[in-house]
C-alpha cells in the first residue's frame, strides 16, 4: 500500500470496532432477516453539485450514489492514440471513488484507489461510451465523476444509474438511457437472486452485472465476476433475470426526467 | 436576460451593483435560517457517526470510523512523533474536496485548498476545548481511535463552515458496539470508561459485547459544538456573512473566518480568527459578535441534540 503523504494518517494501525470477535463462545448473530424478495426503488435527484454542468444521486436501498460532469473540455494529447480519431469524436473519462466510510463491510476505505476501484470505472467507461452522441462534440473531452456514499450492494448498478442521470442533466445526447442491475449467487446456492441495497444478499462467491439499453434493446456492458468459471448457460440465466429490472428502473428513470421538465414541455417524449 | 447576459460578461462589475444596491445573489442571503444551515445526523449506515451539512449550495459529508489501538503503542509514537494535538488525542481528521464537487478541483492528491481545509479543521477542534478524550479509553491498556473524513459534495463558498458542522452533528451522533475488555488481576476497571469488566480469564483481546448493545461516547461535550462563520469585507463598509463562492472572489474583499466553541456547560467563546486581506478592527469586532450570536442560532437549530 503506497503511503500517503499528503493527508493525516493515524500513528498506529488500529482494528476496526466491526471486525472485533464477540466476546465468549457465543456465535455471530443471524442476520435480521431482511426480506429482500421485496422489489426495491429507486430514488433520484439532480442538480444537487452548482459548479458542474449536470450531476445526479441516486438512492437505491441504503445504497448511495453522486455523479457530476465536467467539460466538454480540452481534450487530453496523446501519442498511441491516431491524431484524426482523437479529433473526430469526444473523449470519455470516467472517475470511480468509494468514500472513505462508504463500506458496510469492516474495514475503511483508503483515500488511494484500488484496483476494485479502477475496475469499475473502466466498466462504467465501456458502458456509458456507446450510448453517447461523442461525435458531435469533436476535439473534446468528458469527465464524469462518481462518489460513492454508501455500498450497502448493488453498488455498481446504482453508479451507471446515477452517472446515466448525471450525463442526461448536463444535456450530452444520447442514443438511450442505460440502465443496470446486479444478480449474485451466494456461496453454496445454485439460484441466481437480485442483489438489493440493504447489504442483505452483497458479497456473494459470484455476481453479474448488466447494463441495458431498453429502447435499443441492446446490452450496453456486462461485468462478470466469480471466484470459479461459470458456464455460458449460467451467465445467460444471470443475463435473463437482470433484463427485466433494469426495464423498471429504465421507466422509472424516464418518468422523473419527464417530471423534471417544465410543464408546457411534458408532451415531448424522451427516447 | 440581461441581468444573467450582463453577469456572464462582467461579473465583477455586476456584483458590484448589486451589492451598491444592497443585494445579495447568494443562497444563504434568502434568511436568516439559511446561513445558519442544515444538518441530516445518522443518514450513512456505512459510518459509525455521520451527518450531511447543507448551507446555501454547499454540503459536506462526514463519516467517523472507529478502531482500537494498545494504549502503550499509541502514547510511545505519539511522543515520539511530537504530532499534532489532536492527533495524539485519537482523532484522525481528514477534509477532501474531491472533483466531483467543482470543476476546480482535480483527481489526484489533496488540492492545497483540501490541506489547509484539514489544518484549520484540527487546529479547531484541538483548540476548542470540547473534546473529551477521556471518553475513548477503552479499559487500562486500550483506546478508541477515531477516523473522522468529511467529504465535500458541492462547493460554492463558506467550506470551513459547512465542513465544521457536518463534522460537529457526526461526532455528536457517534454509536458504537459496546466493547468487553479482559479482566487483569487486581485491577480497578471502575473508572475505565463505557467498558465493561469481562468475567472471562481467556480472553487476550478486546471484544464486541455479545448482546449486540451499542453505547454513544461523548467525544464532543454535550450540548457542545465547533463552528465557523465566515465573513465578506468590502470596503470596510459591508458585511456579507456566510458568502458563496462568487461573493468569495469579489476583488479587494477580505475574507474573516471566525472560529467559535461552546455550548452546554461550557461558555461559547472566540477560538480563533484568520483573516485573507485587509479588514478594520471594528469590522472584525462586529464579525466576532456576529459568529458567537450564529454559533447559538446553530445550537439550537440544526445542531440541537
Amino acid at each position: 500500500m503506497p503511503l500517503d503523504r499528503y493527508r493525516n494518517t493515524a500513528l498506529v494501525d488500529g482494528i476496526d470496532v466491526r471486525a472485533l470477535p464477540l466476546a465468549g463462545d457465543s456465535p455471530a448473530p443471524a442476520s435480521q432477516g431482511k426480506q429482500q424478495q421485496q422489489q426495491q426503488q429507486h430514488w433520484f435527484q439532480r442538480r444537487l453539485v452548482q459548479d458542474t454542468v449536470g450531476s445526479g444521486y441516486v438512492e437505491f436501498g441504503d445504497t448511495k450514489v453522486l455523479c457530476s460532469v465536467h467539460g466538454p473540455m480540452e481534450p487530453k494529447r496523446s501519442v498511441l492514440t491516431d491524431a484524426g480519431a482523437e479529433q473526430s469524436r469526444a473523449q470519455l473519462q470516467v472517475y470511480y471513488k468509494l468514500a472513505p466510510f462508504a463500506s458496510h463491510q469492516a474495514g475503511r476505505v483508503s483515500y488511494l484507489p484500488d484496483e476494485t476501484e479502477r475496475r469499475a470505472a473502466s466498466f462504467l467507461q465501456d458502458t456509458l461510451a456507446p450510448s453517447l452522441r461523442l461525435d458531435r462534440l469533436p476535439k473534446s473531452r468528458i469527465e464524469l465523476h462518481c462518489l460513492v456514499l454508501e455500498d450497502a450492494g448493488c453498488c455498481l448498478a446504482t453508479a451507471v444509474n446515477c452517472a446515466c442521470l448525471a450525463l442526461v442533466d448536463a444535456g450530452l445526447e444520447m442514443y438511450d438511457l442505460v440502465t443496470a442491475a446486479t444478480v449474485c449467487r451466494p456461496v453454496g446456492a445454485t439460484d441466481w437472486q437480485l442483489e438489493v441495497g440493504d447489504g442483505s444478499n452483497s458479497g456473494g462467491s459470484s455476481s453479474v452485472t448488466l447494463a441495458y439499453m431498453r429502447s435499443l434493446r441492446q446490452v450496453a456492458g456486462m461485468l462478470v465476476e466469480a471466484a470459479e468459471p461459470l458456464q455460458p448457460r449460467e451467465v445467460s440465466a444471470a443475463c435473463r433475470i437482470c433484463e427485466d429490472p433494469c426495464k423498471m428502473t429504465h421507466s422509472s428513470l424516464r418518468q422523473f426526467l419527464l417530471d423534471c421538465l417544465p410543464a408546457d414541455d411534458r408532451t415531448a417524449k424522451i427516447a | 436576460d440581461d441581468a444573467a447576459d450582463w453577469n456572464l460578461a462582467a461579473p465583477a462589475e455586476f456584483a458590484k451593483a448589486l451589492l451598491a444596491n444592497r443585494l445579495r445573489l447568494a443562497a444563504t442571503a434568502a434568511s436568516p435560517s439559511s446561513r445558519v444551515g442544515h444538518v441530516t445526523p445518522s443518514c450513512l449506515g456505512g459510518a459509525a457517526g455521520s451527518a450531511i451539512s447543507v448551507l446555501g449550495n454547499t454540503k459536506f459529508a462526514c463519516g467517523v470510523s472507529a478502531s482500537v489501538v494498545e494504549l502503550s503503542a499509541a502514547g510511545t509514537a505519539a511522543a515520539a512523533a511530537g504530532c499534532h494535538p489532536l492527533l495524539a488525542a485519537g482523532v484522525v481528521l481528514n477534509a477532501d474536496l474531491p472533483p466531483v464537487c467543482s470543476r476546480a478541483f482535480r483527481p489526484g492528491p489533496p488540492s492545497d485548498l483540501a490541506q489547509a481545509l484539514t489544518v484549520q479543521m484540527s487546529d479547531a477542534l484541538a483548540q476548542s476545548g470540547c473534546l473529551d478524550a477521556a471518553q475513548l479509553t477503552v479499559g487500562p491498556r486500550h483506546r478508541l481511535q477515531l477516523h473522522v473524513d468529511a467529504v465535500c459534495l458541492s462547493a460554492d463558498g463558506s467550506l470551513p463552515d459547512a465542513c465544521l458542522l457536518a463534522v460537529s452533528a457526526a461526532l455528536a451522533n457517534l454509536c458504537l458496539p459496546r466493547l468487553v475488555v479482559p479482566a487483569d488481576a487486581g485491577h480497578d476497571d471502575s473508572n475505565s470508561g463505557p467498558s465493561v469488566r469481562s468475567t472471562a480469564a481467556a480472553d487476550v483481546g478486546v471484544r464486541r459485547c455479545p448482546s449486540g448493545e451499542q453505547f454513544r461516547p461523548a467525544v464532543l461535550r454535550p450540548g457542545s459544538a465547533v463552528i465557523c462563520t465566515s465573513f465578506v469585507a468590502i470596503d470596510n463598509d459591508q458585511l456579507l456573512s456566510v458568502p458563496d463562492g462568487r461573493e468569495e472572489a469579489l476583488p479587494g474583499a477580505a475574507i474573516v473566518r471566525v472560529f467559535t466553541a461552546g455550548g452546554g456547560d461550557l461558555a461559547v467563546r472566540v477560538v480563533s480568527v484568520q483573516m485573507v486581506g485587509e479588514a478594520a478592527s471594528e469590522l472584525v469586532g462586529r464579525c466576532c459578535r456576529e459568529a458567537v450570536e450564529r454559533h447559538a442560532a446553530c445550537l439550537a437549530g440544526p445542531l440541537a441534540r
